[in-house]
């Protein structure tokens, strides 16, 4: 497993435990609102009321929900000792419960679920004339929902007869505050209660005082997301339609996206939730189920296919360099249960629930021990089946998904200059981020700092997963809030369930993770090339898509790994460049014993090298099937590559053969050098270095005797300790930002300095060396390593 | 990025002159390729090419000598190489330039080496 595999995990954990100590201090569930009643309890509450009315709501469809007044919360802040507005909490819950025959009732509750109103809606019943109003029902009825305060009201109404029924009313009307008022309402009909509640009256004058502070920052808020969610979707459709002039692959991938969105929405609906229509908010009674139920997964299906067309217009634009990330989504649409995908679900659920904490720093950060951050409307603490709902996340996220999905390859394929680029995507992640929840009511910097460590969190989970942990990772987000939010308000079983369903999904990812299909990197990737079927390209694009199959093709020319020749270490590395190169390295083992070495480079980029650097390969293992003979080898190989035709491409090649000397200790190394760099010899005891430059003809120049002639075998004799390094021009022509070469001076001392180790340690020392060197500066070239040390007497 | 790359051309008595400054990588090498088929077109195929000022010389730029000098010869012409400055020099030195090319240090002995007939093949 990669060190980055075990980071992220320990980074959630540590994001969990931040979580567990920051939420119950911060959250204005746990500070302000504290809901002690689960939505058993809020439909207990409901019934027990309604059947001291004469209903019977019990087998009713009911609905729970709740809800939040932010003016309310306000003037609590405002005048937090007035106690008429300290007994209505800002947030209500709503127990709606709808019969057949069309009747309604409404019961709200506070968090603590004390009854603050009830009301029975039904169009058949009507005042009638010769009705009194009932004192004593009166009296009882103030009692019930104002309890101890009950002394402080007057009467303000008697007897009113309106449609509903006989109305009467009751005011706290208080002498040391204007302005606030305390009032309770019941109205009967036919010596039954339909409606009874407490609200407090605020007038307009201390109501607008404090919503004006808000509003800033929200309305801000708002035209920001309206113009990121707009804009954002414009470009994806514009993106994915202007993509059908060059490939229809997209559509596939984009369908099953969506499909995939549309199967984790119907789970999430397994609750039955969709057949009531509950999660609009309403209950609507006399729409049938089944209407109910097509609405809703109607209305789901056209946010899924938003997803799908946000991920497919990211991926009809992804550059090749970002593939990588990408490759366990196009295992998702594939169908394929890779481990990739499996490593991504749990790494990104992991990293979710620790990025949770993430508000609760900013804001402790920014504002101090005496912050409060709300992130979710409180409804969420009513669901029918609390963990299920976190799927929908995957559907309904759409807004923040999008940044990795689509806006992240908007930028690259689309803005240039790489700063620009940067500062596009962290200005706009970071406004999205924040917008998106918004926990912070008062304060835009607290929010945008929020968004900025919240982008930050995602930049680095990104860059160690793929975008199918971008799409899980806000799953993990709300579930670890959600778990908080039930254990703060004692709601075991709902916060179990949630857990549940968060440890439900990370079991199954890593389930995948480890008995998963094993992929192919350059098979995923050959993926995400269109088929031929699938493209109406230009021919530019077309030549640059056949370059990444060359150059992948390429890559797995080279050997897995080094021989293993006794007494000896070896190691050998290419890195490639960007554009197809044709940088080759390979081994041969000749019959006797001997061991053949070669690095060639051959000369241009593009298809051309790359054929020739596979016509070298193949020449080279044809050879040996031959005796060792150097001079022949690359003599055949010269003849070879000057009828391929093409003289301006040539090759250069360090043709190196180790062999066992009958009689002595040693080994004795013999090269050939076809233009190719010289190699570099370390020797021991000294440590002197020298580069070996017997004369010799770059490949393909000329297929005349001059080519033999010129070629002479250089032969030397290794002692234990000593070095070998065989390079191509990439390493000693590397170049730093100011186009300074890296050059065999720098060479040489790296190897001296490193001279002890064994030819893994070298050749590690001579990449980093040449890395460092060149810094940001881009590779113009290939870069291949081949160090041959003597470690001992070979056996 | 634009690479500085210039080539001076003229006649130096019998031969042509084609003076190189600067850059010669991939990018500038199709400008260079294009100044030897002119000069061959134009039947001029005593080339000298002067390389005082050549700063670098990639493989595409060495490739351009490659793919004329059999015609050049063929048709009983030459290319000669002249003043190539030393850090330039091992480049053409690594790949065996020396034993495919009459490489001089002026334009002068380039001259002489033409006078001295059409080079050996060998």
């Amino acid at each position: 497993m990669r060190a980055s595999s075990w980071a992220i995990p320990l980074l959630g954990a540590v994001g969990i435990g931040v979580l567990a100590w920051l939420y119950p201090r911060h959250d204005n569930l746990a500070v302000e609102w504290k809901p002690r009643i689960s939505r058993s309890e809020a439909k207990e509450k409901a019934r027990d009321l309604a059947r001291v009315y004469g209903v019977d709501i019990a087998e009713w469809t009911t609905a729970v929900t709740a809800s939040s007044d932010e003016t309310r919360a306000a003037l609590r802040r405002q005048f937090p000792n007035d106690p008429v507005l300290m007994s209505f909490n800002s947030m209500e819950v709503k127990v709606l419960a709808a019969a057949p025959d069309g009747v309604q009732v409404q019961v709200k509750l506070t968090p603590e679920g004390r009854a603050l109103s009830y009301s029975r809606q039904d169009r058949r019943t009507a005042a009638r004339r010769d009705e009194q109003e009932d004192e004593r029902l009166g009296q009882r009825e103030l009692e019930r929902y104002t309890g101890a305060e009950s002394g402080q009201f007057r009467k303000a109404t008697s007897g009113a007869r309106t449609q509903e029924g006989i109305r009467s009313a009751w005011e706290w009307v208080r002498t040391e505050r204007q302005g606030i008022l305390g009032r309770f309402e019941v109205v009967t009909s036919g010596g039954q209660v339909v409606r009874a509640g407490y609200d407090a009256e605020v007038s307009e004058r201390l109501v607008g005082r404090s919503r004006a502070q808000k509003q800033d920052v929200q309305v801000t808020a708002v035209v920001v997301m309206v113009v990121i969610l707009l804009g954002g979707g414009i470009l994806a459709i514009w993106t994915f339609f202007a993509g059908l002039t060059r490939r229809k692959d997209h559509i596939r991938f984009g369908a099953r996206t969506a499909a995939a969105a549309a199967a984790a929405l119907v789970l999430s609906h397994l609750d039955g939730s969709a057949m009531s229509g509950a999660q609009f908010g309403q209950l609507a009674a006399e729409t049938p189920w089944w209407l109910a139920a097509i609405q809703t997964l109607l209305m789901g299906a056209l946010i899924a296919t938003s997803t799908g067309g946000m991920f497919a217009a990211g991926y009809v634009i992804l550059p090749a360099g970002e593939r990588a990330r990408w490759s366990a989504m196009r295992l998702l649409t594939l169908g394929r249960p890779a481990r990739a995908i499996g490593r991504e679900v749990l790494l990104g659920i992991v990293a979710g629930c620790g990025l949770a904490a993430l508000p609760y720093v900013a804001g402790r950060l920014a504002l101090g021990p005496g912050m409060v951050a709300e992130l979710y409307s409180p409804s969420f603490l009513f669901q029918r089946a609390p963990g299920l709902e976190l799927l929908r996340v995957l559907v309904t996220g759409v807004g923040s998904t999008g940044l990795f999905a689509f806006f992240l390859p908007w930028t690259l394929a689309t803005i240039t200059n790489r700063w620009g680029r940067r500062l596009a995507f962290a200005v706009t992640g970071t406004a999205l981020l924040a917008g998106l929840l918004l926990p912070f009511p008062n304060s835009a910097g607290t929010n945008l700092l929020y968004g900025a460590l919240m982008l930050a969190g995602c930049w680095m989970l990104y860059q160690r997963t793929g975008v199918v942990a971008m799409w899980v990772v806000w799953v993990g987000f709300r579930g670890a809030i959600h778990t908080a939010a039930f254990l703060t308000s004692g709601m075991a079983a709902e916060a179990w369930q949630t857990a549940g369903m968060l440890g439900g999904l990370g079991v199954a990812a890593a389930a995948l993770w480890a008995f998963g299909v094993r992929h192919d990197e350059a098979e995923v990737a050959a993926a995400m090339e269109p088929q031929e079927r699938d493209i109406a390209r230009s021919d530019r694009e077309r030549l640059l898509a056949e370059f990444s199959v060359a150059r992948r093709a390429q890559e797995r020319l080279l050997p897995e790994s080094p021989p293993r020749i006794p007494g000896c270490s070896l190691a050998a590395a290419c890195v490639p460049a960007r554009e197809v190169g044709g940088d080759l390295y390979d081994f041969v083992a000749f019959p006797g014993g001997t061991w053949g070495f070669c690095v060639a480079d051959v000369s241009g980029k593009g298809v051309q090298a790359a054929l020739y650097m596979t016509l070298t390969k193949g020449m080279l293992s044809a050879a040996s099937h031959r005796a060792p003979d150097l001079k022949a080898i690359a003599t055949r190989i010269n003849r070879n590559v000057v009828e391929a035709g093409h003289k301006r491409t040539f090759v250069t090649m360090s043709l190196g053969t180790l062999s066992m000397e009958q009689d002595g200790d040693g080994c004795v190394f013999r090269h050939v050098r076809a233009g190719h760099n010289p190699p570099l010899l370390y020797r021991a005891p000294g440590g002197e270095v020298s580069y070996l430059q017997p004369r010799g003809i770059g490949l393909g120049f000329t297929a005349g005797p001059v080519f033999e002639r010129n070629l002479d075998v250089a032969e030397v004799r290794l002692k234990p300790g000593d070095v070998l390094v065989l390079y191509s021009d990439g390493l000693t022509e590397c170049m730093n930002a100011s186009k300074e070469q890296f050059g065999e001076e720098r060479l040489s001392e790296v190897v001296v300095r490193a001279a002890a180790k064994d030819a893994e340690g070298i050749k590690a020392e001579i990449l980093t060396a040449a890395q460092e060197f060149r810094g940001a500066a881009d590779p113009h070239d290939d870069l291949t390593v081949v160090v041959l040390r003597v470690d001992g007497p070979m056996t | 990025m634009a690479t500085h790359f210039q080539i001076e051309r003229r006649d130096e008595g019998e031969l042509r002159l084609l003076a190189l400054d600067g850059y010669l990588d991939a990018h500038t090498a199709p400008s260079f390729e294009n100044a030897i088929e002119e000069e061959m077109r134009s039947g001029k195929i005593r080339l000298v090419v002067e390389c005082s000022k050549l700063t670098y010389i990639s493989s595409a730029g060495l490739g351009v000598f490659m793919s004329f000098i059999e015609e050049i010869r063929e048709a009983g012409g030459d290319i000669k190489l002249a003043g190539i400055p030393p850090k330039v020099y091992q480049v053409f030195e690594v790949l065996g330039f020396p034993a495919l090319f009459d490489i001089v240090e002026t334009t002068e002995a380039a001259a002489a080496k033409f006078a001295e007939g059409g080079r050996r093949e060998d």
